[in-house]
């Protein structure tokens, strides 16, 4: 095995030094996605490539902050910390995204930022981020820019980050709504990741939609239907009538054929299907609250 | 100085301060098993998916199989070899005992581990965090200790397990 160097920088500045100056090393925080990747086809030790940077002593990048408009949540927080020291903090949505994640075991160890980098494959908490508005700072050596989580997760997975950049913290607004829902549909099992989500959110006053998210995970598409979908919800009275509700799920349907790309759906139905009977249950739901909020 | 390719660590295992050279590419797991002749964790799935592997790292629960070396300086692991150290032993000892929450033995390491963890955070768990703290444990051989762990919370603690216990010695008896 080849000489292996573990660098363990403690604050952000070392580390983003330390990045510029070796930006083909690689980045390790939680590495619950990583390790069973980096274990050779036999099993065993992890190969690891001539350079690690591990994150996990990076201060600024551990921390949780709240102001009264946003939730700043560092990328190596592991996603156990985060629902418990935001318990009262996060959106709904967020926190059954959250807690959707594999087991407790494995969130004691994966982070937020290894979990967007991991793309929309797995459909955990990109989705909920999405649909809530979230954004990730990204900084290098001298530059700092905020992108919305769901064009920062690029839908193939790899991460549109430049070189020598890093994803500091996720920026979650604090807005209220009356609505919020996510649920996942499968497991992942190693790398297959066979999971489908859908997360959303709606402002509701007296029955009225003011304001409406949902965002798919796991299509291969980002929060992309979800978004184009969300124009036509928003001029649809509430309740959805059941002609609605069925010239909704026929657009999506149209969408997710036209779009989807060949290598997540694999040519069968069943990722297009499950995501109809997601869309279904969500307006189903947004149906519901809307009557309980007249 | 280590040897090239190695790197040194100092960690407490067990209440112990240990040393150990390795690569940094070793996992826990392994090293738990190799250097320290600690059997208790196993390796089933190797990607965090069944439990089996699951130690205490910081007083968390985590899955050994998915831990490098090279993360584990000054961190505090417990095995359950270590657990009898733990203030919540008793309860622990009393939560799989008096259940009989083992089967084949294969998931007991990693289900005494979890309790230990959710006993650790909440002395008092209802039925809902037993479940969720043993939803990475998987029993190969019919549930037994999931099943019984889940008993016990949903009995809603020792007043229940005294009932129960009464019932088997009755049945016993006929």
């Amino acid at each position: 095995m080849a000489d292996v160097r573990v660098f363990r920088p403690k604050s952000l500045g070392g580390l983003l030094r330390l990045y510029a100056r070796n930006p083909d090393a690689l980045l390790y925080a939680g590495g619950t996605a990583l390790v069973p990747q980096l274990r050779g086809p036999a099993g065993g030790s992890l190969e690891l490539p001539p350079k690690v940077i591990y994150l996990g002593n990076v201060v600024e990048l551990g921390r949780i902050s709240r102001t009264q408009r946003y939730l700043d949540i560092g990328t190596t927080l592991s996603l156990a910390r985060i629902m418990s020291v935001g318990r009262n903090v996060l959106p709904k949505v967020l926190q059954a995204a959250l807690g959707s994640v594999a087991n407790p075991s494995v969130r004691n160890l994966a982070t937020l930022g290894g979990n967007l980098c991991s793309g929309d494959g797995g459909g955990d908490t990109l989705p909920a981020l999405s649909a809530v508005g979230a954004q990730v700072e990204l900084r290098s050596l001298g530059t700092t820019r905020w992108l919305r989580v769901e064009r920062f997760a690029h839908p193939t997975g790899a991460a549109v980050l430049r070189p020598g950049e890093i994803a500091c913290r996720v920026r979650v607004p604090l807005e209220e709504w009356d609505f919020q829902v996510y649920r996942k549909v499968g497991r992942r099992h190693g790398s297959d990741r066979a999971c489908l989500s859908l997360a959303g959110v709606a402002r509701l006053p007296k029955g009225t939609l003011e304001a409406l998210h949902c965002s798919f995970g796991g299509l291969g598409l980002g929060a992309v239907p979800g978004r184009e979908i969300e124009a036509r919800l928003k001029s649809a009275r509430l309740p959805l009538a059941p002609k609605t509700v069925d010239a909704l799920l026929e657009e999506l349907r149209r969408l997710l054929e036209s779009r989807m790309p060949a290598a997540v759906s694999g040519g069968g139905q069943y990722r297009p299907a499950t995501a109809l009977r997601l869309f279904r249950w969500f307006l189903a739901g947004l149906n519901e609250k809307s009557l309980e909020t007249l | 100085m280590p040897a090239s390719g190695l790197i040194r660590l100092r960690f407490t295992l067990n209440g112990e301060e240990v040393a150990v050279q390795c690569q940094p590419g070793t996992r826990l797991l392994e090293l738990l098993r190799e250097e320290f002749q600690l059997h208790g964790a196993r390796e089933g799935c190797g990607r965090g998916e069944c439990g089996s592997c699951l130690v205490l790292m910081d007083g968390r629960a985590v899955n050994s199989c998915l831990v490098p070396a090279f993360i584990l300086a000054d961190s505090e692991i417990v095995t359950s070899e270590g657990l009898a150290q733990l203030k919540s032993y008793a309860d622990l000892r009393k939560a799989l005992g008096a259940l009989d929450a083992s089967g084949c033995g294969f998931c007991e390491s990693g289900l005494k581990i979890a309790l230990a963890a959710l006993l650790l955070s909440d002395p008092q768990p209802r039925e809902e965090e037993v479940r969720r703290a043993l939803s990475g444990n998987f029993c190969g051989c019919g549930l037994h200790g999931v099943a019984a762990g889940r008993e016990w919370a949903s009995g809603a603690g020792s007043d229940r397990l005294a009932g129960r216990q009464g019932r088997r010695r009755r049945h016993g008896r006929r």
